[in-house]
């Protein structure tokens, strides 16, 4: 136990805002879905720094939540892939600002 | 763990995995059975939900679970909505391709994703409910795969939401951080210390943003229209009813539930963002061609009037914004339904033209749809608004009722009624009185679709007129909700 | 026997949905009954109530719970001032259907909207629970559009749309008022009765008054909000001008005497004199507009926005000679708007094809048509005000009323009623006595009809009637004006 807490959180701090910037700022979907992963592992680590620090760490539900965040993460990835592979195989493009069929 | 709590939504995974198999061994000429199966199913837990009701609210599952009278109306909303969508589903099967069996399945999952959502009395069952549901949604918004709007719809769908899950996440560490349980009695409990710490508030608004994205709701709306009109008919009405409503009971649960001690300092945040949802949705929808799209729009816009119940921050505002969405359910419904069957390959409006002769039944449910839609007696959709404008005024004259000040959001969302007509006649004039429609032959309406379509047209007429019953149920199931 | 006219009237529109399409007879024929049946009824009260309460107090039909959590009753009731508006509705109704004969597109969809209109409108009249009235006042909106937008003429789909918006917008903020006044009340009733008996706060009535007046009385045609009574009035189809003109801006009217006068009497005495400004720049506009249209339906519809100027003047006056002229002015210029539309819009324009004041000079309709010109003369001169009509008493007491409380303002009604005959001697002129270059059989003509001809003489022998015996309708309009629904209004004016 070497670093306090607020180092913990200004670290995912910095990676929620960096995975933002990148979820917002890119344009190819690949490198949209990696920053919003990039977020997500921030508040798992937010998590994890909050239940290790806290009164309670003898009760579960930090690493129970980040066990459920990181399986679903996983799913969501898995799902993220196979559109932007099946909208290339149509498309021949992964960036985001040429899907533009549907507008009105 | 007390599995009897469970019951509803067992019943609705057992029957997803129940059809998994039986698809297996099914010729894909009798898959349209299935669903049909699949609709019988829902409606037999439908039927067994009358079984449970009554008794003083339980918490179980390590009191991440309520079984109270809020789960139990958003339950039935939920499986009468899964009803009519399986319904539609067996209608557009020849449109999907490949894959009706799992189709079916998916939408299960997603609508098991939605009754725990109404259950959630824990952040970790929220987001999980939450995830069940957005994960199914995506497969299912971008099912026909080789259809390029659909994929694009998928797409978009995922990152937006993908985005606001990690915020919603972020959010939820926060709240954790600061009250070290996620627990949302737990978390009531210590409400008044709570609120004294900064953090506590950013963490809930990160939560609030993360629901707003379900709703369709200002800041995170801009997904719905293009989502609408890219995914398949069948889950855009999931969508824009399901989603929507799990949205709702979350935000309420969440405000009321976990956080009443702030839910009212935040009245003034919710009725900006609802006065900001009427509007852009309203005036949006206006120059739209595709009526999926402006079904989209609609629905922000129907967002923004739901939030008006939610920023009354009152009792009879929740019990609104349930009596609201138990009339929006039948009320788009019979559009969806009229889509399906209608808009095969075309969703311009202009599609619509001579249905009056080519179909009076569909004709007649699309219209009444839109006059419900529009806000004009004697349909559901007007006496929702009724109630969700008294909520708000209610509001309004408890901080001071002699000032005209109190009921400016009031003035907006009246203003948000009165374009919304404009685009809702719109719809039904094409359909009865175009000029020269290209097409008049006449449409056949099988069974399966007329009987829906039956159902919510009486539901439609039988909730503006008789609002008694349903009322009177959705002020006893708000009693779960703190003010 | 009262209430049943909003009944007959509904189930008339859903027999005829369910007529074959193609059986226009038919159509016609039901909706013709049904019409007759609902004047019937109206009659029947009318006579039933004069004989059984002389005091002039309301009189329940019905009363039972509607939506038992919200306190909201069906609560069907009616005075004097309801049943005026009631005949005039039935007649209106019964002249509509006649005027309507020649309709042969959609006919029964036509008339199913026309007596789902007619039954709307019923049901705002007899109304006592304020929800009830806001629903049958919102359920008129459909009918009207629609009826507008697909059997009108000139620019209909803009006037239809503008006449929706325009009521939309106005019952949008009654709706706001009403839910306010339920609320601040604290009585949780919509029971025009007991809010009556509440005293709301006077800033609250400050603001709350004008909303739901103002709201209400965009349907009557309320300078500067009139734009919609023109545009809607030209283009609807004849018989839908004469519901319009006849009785849809009474709507308006009613509503603001009957809802906002009664529930906010301290905000009316505040806005009193803004009020009876804007009725009056309405009477003189209204006026001074018609006297330079070419078109002759514009002419009538501006001429509408003028008549109802004198309404709302009247309605301003709180005395009991200036309301009850409103009320009466409100029956006379239904009839009287009803027969010009008609003479309009069924006459002339669908022979000559044609309404516009220089085109029709040449044709020497009078020759051509004598009854539609004699007719137009005598509706004319009712219009005018002319005595032995039932427009010259109504204005007089207007007037009368005005008089003692804004003398300058009357001047300029005055003034207005001059420019009225002026305008409507122009058209006699223009339209009917010019001496024409074409000769009368050049044009091929279709006669008068039978049904026009009845439907003519039914209004025109309603104007001659009541102005010949007014006491026929103030015997049911004074007392009522002594009732305590209408104290809270009258105590603080003359008299």
């Amino acid at each position: 136990m070497s670093a306090p807490l607020t180092h913990y959180l200004i670290l995912s701090a910095l990676l929620f805002c960096i995975g933002f910037a990148g979820a917002v700022g890119r344009r190819s979907a690949i490198l949209v879905l990696i920053g919003i992963e990039l977020m997500l592992n921030a508040a798992n680590l937010n998590f994890i720094a909050f239940w290790r620090y806290g009164p309670h760490p003898e009760a579960l539900t930090g690493v129970m939540f980040v066990l459920f965040s990181i399986a679903i993460a996983a799913a969501e990835a898995a799902v993220g892939l196979a559109l932007v592979i099946a909208t290339y195989r149509q498309r021949r493009t992964t960036r985001m600002d040429q899907l533009d069929t549907l507008k009105g | 763990m007390n599995l009897s709590l469970l019951t509803l939504e067992l019943g609705v995974i057992g029957l997803a995995l129940a059809l998994l198999l039986i698809d297996l061994w099914t010729p894909p000429a009798l898959t349209g059975r299935l669903g049909l199966a699949a609709a019988i199913g829902l409606l037999l837990i439908l039927a067994l939900s009358w079984n449970m009701s009554g008794g003083p609210p339980v918490v179980g599952c390590g009191g991440m679970f309520a079984r109270d009278g809020l789960a139990l109306f958003f339950k039935r909303l939920f499986l009468a909505v899964g009803v009519l969508v399986v319904l539609m589903g067996v209608e557009y099967r020849e449109r999907l391709a490949l894959g009706f069996g799992e189709f079916n399945v998916i939408l299960l999952i997603a609508l098991a994703g939605m009754m725990f959502a109404a259950s959630a009395n824990d952040f970790v069952l929220l987001f999980v409910a939450m995830e069940l549901m957005s994960v199914s949604f995506y497969v299912l918004v971008s099912f026909q795969r080789s259809r390029l709007p659909s994929l694009e719809a998928g797409v978009k769908y995922l990152i937006l939401s993908a985005l606001a899950a990690a915020f919603l996440v972020f959010g939820i560490a926060l709240i954790f951080g600061v009250g070290n349980t996620t627990n949302f009695a737990a978390l009531n409990a210590e409400g008044v210390r709570l609120a004294q710490d900064k953090l506590y508030w950013l963490g809930l608004l990160m939560v609030l943003l993360g629901l707003a994205f379900k709703i369709a709701a200002f800041p995170l709306q801009m997904w719905a229209p293009d989502v609408y009109q890219g995914a398949p008919t069948p889950v855009t009405a999931l969508l824009a009813i399901g989603s929507k409503a799990a949205g709702f009971v979350l935000l309420l649960r969440v405000l009321f539930v976990a956080a009443p001690v702030l839910a009212a300092h935040w009245s003034k945040l919710l009725m900006l963002a609802s006065a900001v949802t009427i509007l852009y949705g309203n005036l949006c929808a206006i120059p739209q061609r595709n009526l999926k799209r402006l079904l989209g729009y609609s629905s922000i816009a129907n967002a923004g009037y739901l939030l008006l119940g939610v920023a009354a921050v009152n009792a009879s505002g929740a019990a609104a914004v349930l009596y609201y969405l138990a009339g929006y359910l039948f009320t788009l419904a019979a559009a969806f339904l009229v889509i399906c069957v209608v808009m095969r390959d075309n969703e311009d409006i202009g599609a619509l033209a001579g249905l009056s002769r080519r179909s009076p039944l569909l004709a007649g449910a699309l219209a009444l749809a839109m006059v419900s839609l529009a806000g004009v007696p004697p349909l559901a959709g007007f006496l929702g608004k009724f109630l969700l404008f008294r909520a708000l005024i209610e509001r309004g004259a408890a901080e001071s009722p002699e000032s005209f000040r109190s009921y400016w959001l009031a003035g907006v969302a009246v203003i948000g009624v009165v374009i919304s007509l404009y685009y809702y006649f719109a719809v039904i004039r094409v359909m009865y009185w175009a000029k020269d429609p290209p097409d008049l032959s006449p449409i056949i309406v099988p069974a399966r679709v007329q009987i829906p379509l039956a159902v919510c047209l009486v539901a439609m007429i039988y909730l503006g007129v008789m609002p008694g019953a349903v009322l009177a149920g959705a002020t006893e199931a708000v009693k779960a909700l703190k003010f | 026997m009262l209430a049943w006219t909003i009944l007959i009237s509904f189930l008339g529109a859903a027999a005829l949905v369910l007529l074959p399409a193609e059986s226009r007879r038919a159509a016609r024929h039901t909706a013709l009954l049904t019409a007759l049946a609902g004047l019937a009824c109206a009659l029947a009260g009318a006579v039933q109530y004069e004989r059984s309460a002389a005091s002039g107090t309301p009189v329940d039909l019905v009363n039972f719970s509607w939506i038992a959590d919200l306190h909201i009753h069906f609560h069907l009731a009616a005075d004097g001032v309801s049943i005026t508006l009631v005949l005039l509705t039935g007649i209106a109704a019964v002249a509509g259907v006649l005027f309507s004969w020649n309709i042969e597109r959609r006919t029964r969809e036509f008339f199913a909207l026309y007596l789902a209109l007619i039954g709307s409108v019923y049901g705002v009249f007899l109304s006592f629970d304020l929800f009830l009235l806001f629903v049958f006042y919102e359920l008129a909106i459909i009918p009207k559009y629609f009826l507008i937008a697909v059997w009108g003429s000139t620019r209909r789909e803009y006037g239809a749309m503008k006449l929706a918006l325009y009521s939309l917008v106005g019952s949008a903020m009654v709706l706001v008022g009403l839910i306010a006044a339920y609320v601040v009340s604290g009585a949780q009733t919509f029971d025009l009765t007991e809010l009556a008996k509440y005293h709301f706060p006077a800033a609250f009535q400050h603001w709350a008054f004008p909303l739901v007046f103002v709201g209400f009385a965009i349907l009557a045609g309320l300078w500067p909000f009139h734009t919609w009574a023109p545009t809607g009035h030209v283009a609807a189809p004849t018989a839908g001008s004469m519901l319009l003109a006849g009785v849809v801006m009474k709507l308006g009217a009613y509503g603001a005497l009957r809802v906002a006068m009664t529930l906010f009497p301290e905000g009316l005495r505040a806005w009193q004199n803004e009020i009876a400004l804007l009725a009056v720049i309405g009477i003189v506009y209204g006026a001074t507009v018609a006297l330079v249209q070419r078109d002759l339906k514009f002419v009538i519809g501006y001429s509408s926005v003028s008549h109802m100027g004198f309404v709302l003047l009247g309605l301003m006056t709180l005395s009991k000679i200036g309301l009850s002229g409103a009320v009466l002015q409100m029956f006379s210029h239904g009839i009287i708007a009803g027969l010009l539309f008609a003479v309009v819009g069924r006459m002339v324009y669908d022979r000559a094809h044609t309404r516009d004041l220089t085109e029709l000079q040449p044709m020497n309709l009078s020759a051509l048509a004598p009854f539609a010109a004699v007719t137009f003369v005598i509706a004319g001169a009712a219009s005018m005000g002319l005595p032995g009509f039932s427009g010259f008493i109504a204005e007089l007491q207007v007037l009368a009323g005005a008089w003692q409380v804004f003398p300058r303002l009357t001047l300029l009604a005055g003034v207005g009623i001059l420019v009225g005959i002026a305008f409507m001697v122009r058209v006699w002129i223009k339209a009917f006595f010019a001496e024409g270059d074409i000769k009368a059989s050049a044009i091929p003509i279709e006669p008068i009809s039978m049904p026009e001809r009845a439907g003519a003489l039914v209004l025109l022998g309603t104007t001659v009637l009541i102005g010949l015996w007014p006491g026929l309708l103030l015997n049911l309009i004074t007392p009522t004006l002594n009732s305590t629904l209408f104290q809270g209004m009258v105590k603080g004016g003359p008299q």
